[in-house]
């Protein structure tokens, strides 16, 4: 199905998510959009893999929805951060950042 | 809190299903036009751009799928589909599942109860403050396996020396005070105490209060009685606290209450009081006291021993042989049962097991013609363990049908054991919470163990040869598979039905190996009295009374009961040199002169006791085989002479006993019970009891001419127009009184006989079934062979033959494994040894019979076969 979020590492896509709730509230489709942008089309989401990491995200807590209307009228349901969801990422950009620096240095090392 | 949220996330999905089904629905219908949206702005028409979003990003459906197998409520939803799946295929099999529910329970159901009467006795703590110190204490002496309890300066030396205990109790059960003055005089049973017994338990009166230090030293007026005396003879009167009751003739005032003592003593009427003071409590070679005792916190059984130990042989005159032993007061209780018990519960699980290899069975063959269903399942991509967990499932739904029945089962059953007074702590056998624990582990258990057998049957999934070869592949022979499933059973039906065979044997046994009497035509009864000078009188004229009434051969008093209870006592020689310290311990009885003739027991020597051996008569005794053997080996003892110290209570002399003659051998008699071996006994004339003590008590026994029960109101009459006002509390045939004593051999042969009866009923329901199913699916070939030419014998021949094979493999197994296990119940067997050949051949032989006659049936059927019929039938 070309899905190639599955080239992810697990768990990065949770962090994505995050990351693209950070600015602002989105809906799926938004979020979808905005991942495949910044990652110049590296990364491709299909549906399943990303409302099944919304769901998650969102009993963890780490997320908030509302049902709103789009700029075309359309009605979707978006997408916030919380408190606690703005924590996780901090923490997890900056875990992030350690472990690619330190695969970094292995690699470069050899 | 996010485990919170997420559990109410997903009970909300499970409960609110549509709404939130409409919501993702919505969601992503919005997702997609949103996605079509910018492909139609590339120039696609709205269908293309719908198709085009549904390759990228997946379809609507395989979308929703994916986010609803992520939450932890689709495990719940699958199974509940599972579960109602399992149920409708049960409701499509009635018979299949009526079976195997009924199977289960049996299984489940007798493991239940047993479970509940075992927990109920051996594991549940006595309910006594810190009842994991409590202890019974018992002396032994080296090389003698025979318990001594403690005399009462043994004891009073144990409590002033010992730091090893917080309390130190003695008590003294089993005697009887005759209660007159309200309606027919009776005999109520008394358990006299020493005053730490109740602290010891933490058990305080419920009305009054118990003796003071000060009246244990008084021959007191004062009595505390029981809860079952308060409620069943004085009517739970409540002021009944000073109320005077006549106790052997004397006015005792009742001054407390205590409330039930469960599992100790239950049939106790009166707490009497140790009197220490007594004289013949002060006798130190006098040893009859129960002690227990409740250890210190941290001090070890061991320590405490060693103690006892050396407090004991530092006393004077003991021996150094002597040891003291320390057993936890729960497992002296229930000692006696304990590896009936055990034997009983490991016969209850062999049933369980082949109830469940049964039902495994049934499944397989079920799960044959379900081939075509799973294979369909496989095609359709169900994984390995998304099948696996649909067996699970349907099994334990199985299971559960099972063990509901079974605790239906187990409550009615397990009343009938608290029934059994046999069983020590009778009162508190129930179905607890951890009997119903029980029972769902191993309903648990058992629907896991099916699952496994019924998941292996369709292992080795190669769908497209399934679909293709589906009837194909089951004309084969039942399979490797199912014939070890029964031999497995036939194996362990043979050892159980062994384990049944020897105890049968054993209680056959011990009825019917010769007692040394004759229990047949012979009626008892015990008659006490509190009055030894007044006896003195009756007793002997009372004897004579009933020898001379019509119908009556013989009649005798004696002190021990045959086959129930003979008394103790030490031996002095007069021929050889004696150590007083290590006297020889045998059984002994006071008699009256017509007692061997009146219990039927031979003489091999020497005379009988006659009436002229009484007090003025110099002293006589007569000895038992055993006793005569082992002292005299080779010799004639007649015209010997020892002497006879009776150990008990009330024993009231403290001078060496005076040298009897001995004037008979008599053959050995089983005194202490019929499943007990023979040991060395004297006899000795009641009218030669120096000490009055026998005359506390006799038991009567009346040898009939005809049925003894028809003179047993003659013989009441007798007893109270010599004496009006003598209490009779039990008046029973000697059959009877033996049948009683053997009661807890039969509770467990009994049961263990009826498991094992179970066993082979349900192997051979396997065996018919095999056959049977084996016969369905060869319906087709033993057509073919019937056309072309095979008589109707051959094809009985083949299918017997191979019914036989597999029955033969599993009694040859089950034997070798009897041959094995039988002799950890060695010490439940009387009279045969555990690899008892008589036992196992019949077994073997009795299987054999059986599976011929399982397999016969359809066997026959098959050499039936209209060939026409069966071929067209393809």
């Amino acid at each position: 199905m070309g899905d190639k979020s599955s080239d992810l590492v697990q768990g990065t896509l949770d962090m994505l998510v995050l990351k693209t709730l950070a600015l602002e509230a989105m809906h799926g489709y938004g979020i979808t959009i905005r991942i495949e942008q910044m990652s110049r089309g590296v990364f491709r989401l299909n549906a399943g893999s990303l409302f099944l990491a919304i769901q998650r995200l969102e009993r963890d807590g780490l997320i908030e929805s509302e049902w709103k209307p789009t700029e075309n009228n359309r009605r979707a349901k978006y997408y916030a951060l919380t408190q606690k969801g703005r924590k996780r990422l901090d923490n997890e950009t900056r875990e992030w950042g350690r472990q690619v620096a330190a695969i970094a240095r292995i690699l470069e090392a050899s | 809190m996010s485990f919170l949220r997420n559990i109410t996330k997903g009970l909300r999905s499970l409960f609110r299903k549509q709404q939130v089904d409409r919501e993702l629905d919505e969601e992503l219908r919005a997702y997609q036009e949103m996605g079509a949206e910018e492909k139609m702005k590339d120039g696609l028409s709205r269908k293309e751009a719908l198709r085009a979003v549904r390759l990228e990003r997946g379809s609507l459906e395989v979308s929703k799928e994916i986010v609803r197998s992520g939450g932890w409520e689709s495990f719940v939803e699958i199974c509940w589909q599972d579960l109602r799946f399992g149920l409708r295929m049960l409701r499509k099999s009635p018979g299949f599942t009526l079976v195997a529910t009924l199977t289960l329970a049996l299984g489940i159901g007798a493991n239940t109860a047993v479970f509940s009467v075992v927990e109920s006795i051996l594991l549940i703590p006595l309910p006594f403050r810190d009842s994991d110190r409590l202890v019974a204490i018992w002396a032994t002496q080296k090389s003698q396996p025979a318990r001594i309890g403690a005399s009462m300066p043994e004891f009073e030396d144990y409590k002033a020396q010992s730091h090893s205990f917080e309390y130190l109790a003695n008590f003294l059960s089993g005697w009887t005070y005759t209660w007159t003055g309200q309606g027919e005089p009776r005999n109520v049973n008394c358990t006299a105490i020493s005053y730490d017994f109740f602290p010891m338990l933490g058990i305080k009166p419920y009305l009054g209060r118990l003796y003071t230090p000060e009246e244990y030293h008084v021959d007191g007026v004062q009595v505390v009685i029981s809860d079952r005396f308060w409620t069943e003879q004085l009517g739970s009167d409540p002021h009944v606290v000073g109320r005077v009751l006549n106790l052997d003739g004397t006015g005792q005032t009742v001054i407390g209450v205590m409330p039930p003592v469960p599992d100790l003593f239950p049939e106790t009427d009166i707490w009497a009081k140790i009197e220490p003071d007594f004289r013949w409590m002060r006798i130190r070679g006098n040893k009859f006291l129960d002690v227990v005792g409740r250890l210190k916190p941290g001090v070890t059984s061991e320590q405490a021993e060693q103690e006892l130990t050396a407090i004991l042989q530092r006393g004077p005159g003991e021996s150094q042989e002597l040891s003291v032993h320390l057993i936890p007061l729960k497992d002296e209780l229930t000692g006696n049962v304990r590896s009936q018990l055990q034997l009983v519960m490991a016969a209850v699980s062999l049933v369980l097991l082949i109830a469940c290899v049964n039902v495994a069975y049934l499944l397989l063959a079920r799960n044959r013609k379900r081939r075509a269903e799973i294979a369909v399942r496989v095609s359709l991509g169900a994984g390995r363990g998304r099948l696996m967990r649909q067996f699970i499932t349907e099994n334990l739904v199985l299971a559960t049908l099972g063990g509901a029945t079974a605790i239906v089962l187990a409550l009615a059953s397990v009343r009938l054991f608290g029934r059994v007074n046999t069983l020590p702590r009778n009162a508190s056998i129930g179905v607890d919470a951890y009997a119903l624990l029980f029972a769902f582990f191993i309903t648990a258990f058992t629907g896991l163990l099916l699952a496994l057998a019924s998941s292996t049957a369709s292992s080795n999934l190669d769908v497209i040869a399934r679909l293709k070869t589906e009837r194909k592949g089951s004309a084969s022979i039942a399979g490797q598979r199912s014939s070890l499933l029964l031999v497995s059973e036939v194996c362990l039906a043979v050892v159980l039905s062994i384990a049944a065979g020897l105890l049968l044997r054993s209680f056959e046994q011990a009825e019917h190996l010769d007692p040394g009497f004759l229990p047949d035509h012979l009626l008892s009864t015990y008659l006490r009295t509190n009055d030894s000078r007044d006896a003195r009188l009756f007793f002997p004229q009372l004897v004579e009374q009933t020898a001379e009434l019509p119908g009556v051969s013989a009649a005798a008093l004696g002190k021990c009961m045959p086959g129930v209870y003979a008394p103790s006592a030490t031996l002095i020689f007069g021929d050889r040199p004696n150590d007083p310290m290590n006297a020889p311990t045998v059984e002994a009885c006071w008699i009256s002169s017509e007692f061997f003739k009146a219990i039927g027991t031979r003489l091999l020597n020497g005379r009988f006791f006659t009436v002229r051996d009484d007090a003025s008569a110099s002293p006589v005794v007569i000895l038992n085989q055993a006793l005569a053997e082992s002292y005299w080996p080779g010799q004639n003892p007649i015209g010997k002479q020892i002497g006879v110290n009776y150990v008990g209570a009330g024993r009231n002399t403290t001078s060496a006993p005076r040298l009897r003659e001995i004037v008979g051998i008599v053959a050995n008699v089983k005194q202490k019970g019929l499943d007990l071996p023979v040991e060395p006994a004297v006899y000795t004339p009641y009218l030669q009891d120096e000490t009055n003590h026998a005359f506390a008590g006799f038991n009567l026994f009346v040898r009939t001419i005809g049925p003894p029960t028809s003179l047993a109101g003659t013989v009441r009459a007798l007893v109270h127009s010599v004496r009006a006002d003598q209490p009779i509390d039990v008046m029973q045939t000697m059959n009877d009184a033996l049948l009683r004593a053997l009661a807890p051999r039969r509770l467990s042969l009994v049961l263990v006989t009826s498991f094992a009866g179970l066993a082979v009923l349900l192997s051979a329901i396997g065996i018919f079934g095999m056959i049977a199913y084996t016969v369905s699916q060869r319906t087709h070939e033993f057509g073919v062979r019937l056309a072309l030419g095979a008589k109707p014998q051959d094809v009985l021949q083949l299918v017997l033959g191979q019914g036989f094979k597999v029955v033969t493999a599993g009694v040859f197994v089950g034997v070798g494994a009897g041959f094995a296990i039988t002799r950890f119940m060695r010490s439940l067997l009387y009279g045969v040894g555990p690899t008892d050949p008589l036992t196992f051949t019949v077994v073997a032989v009795l299987f054999a019979l059986v599976a011929l006659a399982a397999c016969y049936i359809p066997a026959r059927r098959a050499s039936r076969v209209d060939p026409i019929v069966a071929l067209r039938y393809e």
